[in-house]
């Protein structure tokens, strides 16, 4: 099916939408999520998280790429679930704990100096992006993006670890410069 | 700033560039094949160069302004040689191929040189032009992986105007 007859299902709450997505995104959704997960049952929550979240958000949105808009909420989703399961495994934190119960509660509104900020700094990585060589931003992408192993990525360019590893040295320096000239650091 | 902000901004990176960083994988080669190559093109230096040399003598080249004789840089965004002239990705990507658009050929990733043979370029890919716009072709991923990845994108390049 075509991603625009999927998000026409959205739009007209047809629950077969999320079965649609599933058929032609799961695996691309469970291999992002499982990259930043290691744990397949976690990776398959987040999936399931994933898809509520669309049917939330389709509508208003109306991705023009169905792709990347479900692969950025399930890497969203999915670093969310990292982090509150990083924070039950340190034990006894329930500060964090509550804090991240708590942040429920606030997340759904907008702090507009915070999300300008936000903004801005998405502009800055847009803009450093846009001016990485081909092959940096890739090796840059997969690392950040996809938080793939720099085994795997060695493994799908034939370069050797430490050539990504002085690779991904190079391109944080570069991004540090920018944010230092922008005054984030 | 703290990491975890620079991780979500990262996040939000434009999707053109997210689908190209899953779609690309460059080809493994192994370092006996590498040699085994270096070889056979020392084997065909050797026994071609009197050849070249004689014939450099006895014929001009022709029309020299034409080639492109120049490394192939593989950080380059995607781009390739067509009819003396080179077509480059610029950014656009778009999920259907446009009306009118039919494939022409496919791109030989040569590596080293650009050596000015129609589709020669940096990239394993299909091309697709439309007859009526010589300007614009559209570039599909030859590896790119429809259950895994979703629907192949096409890259929209533009020939250049030099």
């Amino acid at each position: 099916m075509e991603d625009q007859q999927i998000v026409d299902l959205y739009w007209a709450r047809e629950e077969t939408a999320i079965h649609e997505t599933e058929a032609k995104y799961g695996s691309y959704c469970h291999s992002i999520a499982y990259a930043i997960l290691q744990d397949k049952q976690d990776a398959e929550e987040s999936v399931n998280d994933t898809y509520l979240d669309v049917w939330n958000t389709i509508p208003p949105n109306r991705p023009s790429i169905l792709a990347t808009f479900l692969g950025k909420i399930t890497r969203r989703v999915s670093i969310d679930r990292w982090r509150i399961r990083s924070a039950k495994k340190r034990g006894g934190d329930e500060i964090t704990l509550a804090l991240d119960e708590l942040e429920q509660c606030v997340s759904g509104g907008h702090d507009v100096e915070l999300q300008a900020q936000h903004d801005e700094l998405i502009a800055t990585i847009h803009r450093f992006l846009d001016h990485l060589p081909l092959t940096e931003r890739r090796i840059f992408l997969l690392r950040y993006w996809y938080l793939e192993p720099i085994q795997s990525i060695a493994s799908q360019y034939g370069f050797t670890q430490s050539k990504v590893t002085s690779m991904l040295h190079r391109v944080r320096g570069k991004l540090r410069k920018q944010l230092e000239k922008e005054g984030y650091v | 700033m703290k990491s975890h902000e620079l991780l979500d901004a990262i996040g939000e990176a434009q999707d053109m560039y997210v689908l190209d960083a899953k779609a690309s994988k460059k080809k493994h080669t192994s370092v006996w094949a590498k040699w085994v190559a270096v070889a056979a093109c020392l084997c065909l230096i050797v026994t071609l160069f009197p050849i070249m040399q004689s014939m450099m003598w006895t014929e001009q080249p022709h029309n020299p302004t034409e080639t492109l004789d120049k490394p192939i840089d593989m950080n380059a965004p995607v781009h390739f040689y067509l009819d003396g002239k080179v077509y480059c990705y610029h950014g656009e990507i778009t999920k259907a191929l446009p009306e009118g658009y039919e494939y022409i050929g496919e791109i030989k990733n040569v590596g080293d040189t650009f050596g000015g043979k129609d589709f020669e370029g940096n990239a394993d890919g299909k091309i697709y032009m439309n007859g009526a716009v010589a300007d614009i072709a559209y570039f599909s991923w030859a590896e790119w992986n429809e259950t895994a990845d979703g629907p192949a994108p096409f890259l929209m390049l533009e020939r250049s105007t030099e």
